[in-house]
């Protein structure tokens, strides 16, 4: 479906959902990983729409902003639903995400000085996902609705940064 | 039938701003409950008000919503302020994105320390004059419509002329040398509801000052 190909900045941050939704929906892609000293010399920069990276390419259509991005493969794959109050609910999870996966990601430049505060911090900010998932069928089903919704996928990273770091999360990281 | 949407923040602007202003636009309007002590907050958040302890919420349509970016994507779509179609919904999160990245980087002058605030600013004038407000005459010059976006009002002209606002406040010469720019501040500004808006009395909030981040400090403890 998708004849992509992504340019990405070095580090994973804010490409690692996107590799997550496309995997998820069996979408093949590529990847083409911009270093530091191409992105500081060059004619890139400057064609990007505010001179910053990911850059997704679908086609003719040249994306940008992450979040720009995930929403637009989010709909493309069906993964939101037009139920305007389903969705408000799956956009309020998709943003809890994103507060939480930039407290991690100042984990992964910091990481002995922040460990111990995230370890102790992560658990409780786990605990509306875990209401959330509790709430739709016990917990046998999704965060949101009846089926994989954005708010499932941009979780993925919370989860793998903390588990690469050896925080213990218990039951949200092994069911997620 | 749904009353007027309820808007829980401090009497700031902060996250709260750029929803009031959407809401403002299009025409709809709203109550604000001011948290106004810490007890005013610690109540909202006992009483399971608040998805993730955090404020801005607002109770509009039988929902609490929370976090500012949904609350707003939840808005734009109610009031068909976010493009007809998908491509055009893209372009708009590809520019509001851009918006709010400039508008977080001004917000938190107000929370630099002192001697940091000269090269904040530095920061924000070279990132508005050579990366953002060249990007956006841009958009505008290539196709020489009214609008950011399918020849239509949507939510990406209402929160980029509340950004031009906010970098008039800091500095009025740097939307100097971009005449479309300031072509579509004054278009914005002059519908109805906006107009309304940018009125004495209305329920914009002023620009911060160093007494009421001081005082935001006291109620959510940061």
């Amino acid at each position: 479906m998708f004849p992509t190909s992504q340019t990405l900045s070095l580090v994973p941050g804010h490409c690692e959902a996107m590799r997550m939704l496309l995997a998820d929906q069996g979408q093949s892609w590529k990847e083409e990983v911009v270093t530091l000293e191409t992105w500081g010399r060059g004619p890139l920069k400057a064609s990007c729409l505010f001179e910053q990276l990911p850059k997704f390419q679908d086609r003719d259509l040249a994306l940008y902003q992450s979040n720009a991005i995930l929403c637009y493969l989010d709909r493309s794959f069906g993964l939101y639903s037009k139920d305007q109050q389903e969705a408000a609910l799956v956009d309020m999870v998709n943003d809890g995400v994103e507060d939480l996966i930039r407290c991690c990601s100042h984990l992964l430049h910091n990481y002995e000085k922040g460990k111990a505060q995230c370890a102790q911090e992560l658990p409780g900010d786990l605990k509306p996902f875990e209401f959330l998932l509790a709430q739709n069928k016990g917990g046998q089903g999704f965060i949101v609705g009846e089926q994989v919704s954005a708010g499932s996928g941009p979780s993925q990273p919370i989860v793998s940064i903390a588990q690469k770091s050896n925080l213990r999360l218990g039951a949200e990281a092994d069911r997620e | 039938m749904a009353g007027k949407p309820v808007l829980h923040y401090f009497n700031g602007r902060g996250r709260m701003e750029s929803i009031r202003w959407l809401l403002a636009a299009a025409g709809v309007e709203f109550e604000e409950k001011l948290i106004k002590c810490p007890e005013d907050f610690e109540k909202l958040k006992n009483e399971g008000l608040l998805m993730f302890q955090q404020v801005p919420m607002v109770e509009m349509d039988g929902m609490k919503l929370v976090q500012s970016r949904a609350i707003l994507n939840y808005i734009a779509t109610k009031y068909n302020l976010y493009g007809k179609d998908m491509k055009e919904r893209l372009l708009i999160d590809m520019y509001i994105e851009g918006i709010m990245d400039l508008y977080e980087m001004i917000s938190h002058l107000a929370l630099t320390p002192p001697d940091q605030t000269d090269t904040k600013m530095a920061l924000i004038r070279d990132k508005t004059k050579n990366c953002y407000f060249p990007a956006f005459e841009k958009v505008l010059k290539s196709h020489g419509q009214d609008y950011l976006v399918g020849n239509k009002l949507s939510r990406a002209d209402i929160h980029l002329v509340e950004l031009l606002y906010c970098v008039e406040e800091v500095d009025a010469s740097l939307l100097a040398a971009f005449p479309l720019l300031q072509a579509l501040k004054t278009r914005i500004s002059n519908l109805p509801n906006v107009k309304k808006f940018l009125q004495p009395g209305s329920q914009r909030k002023p620009p911060t000052t160093a007494k009421m981040i001081e005082e935001a400090r006291k109620v959510f403890k940061f």
